[in-house]
């Protein structure tokens, strides 16, 4: 977390916030045009749901070779240590349920990715060639029933994400992600500065 | 409620289609529910904390 001024530190750079931004927009359009048809609200949604699709792996893509080669992946790594928070002990820079919501939206897009892909050669866009003949019947249903549960997972993450970001005590983590910083107080309040510093 | 849809192969032979969308209401009350349940926590964490100063 390096400092900006004497009282504000910058918590998320640009780059990271406008990833946090450009996932948000697209797991809303991939949610509303994949799930909307269903509850009887009918529009030409295949187009906007693979563009979005492919938007998002690409910037999931980017954000993942970041993580590796500019982060340290142990911030956000959820470990058994974490657990002493229970007790009392204050975070480093992501708590345990800060980390927790990651590591569920990270395996939830992963599967809507993977699964997506594949399913793009199903349905034929400019990007792939259409062939349905890749895989069995069978294996398309699999296929579609993972990528169905973390569209499911996706509505549940997104419920409980909106909610938590917009409660009155955790509005400074929302202004982190819309301006980057976060105040020296409410970082002293809520994690271990000590722990921020080391890249804990 | 279904847990998932069915169809048919070429063969007729039933194969699973994907997860059924009677799910959809079950993964939306879901998060309802933790929104609810942590409003409640807060709410009454509070009041502990403010009889306590």
């Amino acid at each position: 977390m390096a400092t900006q001024t004497q009282d504000k530190l910058q918590r998320h750079a640009g780059i990271d916030r406008l990833f946090h931004w450009v996932t948000a927009v697209t797991m809303t359009l991939l949610l509303a045009t994949s799930l909307l048809p269903i509850v009887g609200i009918r529009f030409p949604w295949v187009k906007i749901h693979w563009v979005s699709g492919l938007v998002l792996t690409l910037v999931v893509l980017f954000h993942i070779l970041r993580a590796i080669t500019v982060q340290k992946l142990s911030v956000i790594q959820l470990k058994g240590a974490d657990l002493a928070e229970f007790s009392g002990k204050k975070p480093g820079k992501y708590s345990l349920p800060q980390k927790a919501m990651h590591l569920a939206w990270m395996l939830t897009i992963l599967v809507a990715i993977a699964t997506g892909i594949v399913m793009m050669v199903k349905a034929g866009t400019p990007v792939f060639h259409r062939n349905p003949y890749i895989l069995t019947v069978k294996a398309w249903g699999i296929l579609t029933l993972l990528h169905d549960l973390a569209a499911l997972a996706a509505l549940f993450l997104i419920l409980v994400h909106v909610y938590f970001g917009l409660l009155p005590e955790k509005r400074m983590y929302l202004r982190s992600m819309v301006g980057g910083w976060m105040s020296r107080s409410e970082l002293a309040l809520n994690h271990d500065p000590e722990r921020v510093a080391r890249g804990e | 409620m279904d847990i998932l849809r069915y169809g048919h192969d070429a063969y007729g032979k039933v194969v699973i289609d994907g997860v059924s969308w009677d799910l959809l209401g079950l993964a939306a009350g879901a998060g309802v529910a933790v929104i609810i349940i942590h409003l409640i926590y807060r709410a009454v964490s509070k009041s502990g904390r403010n009889r306590g100063n």
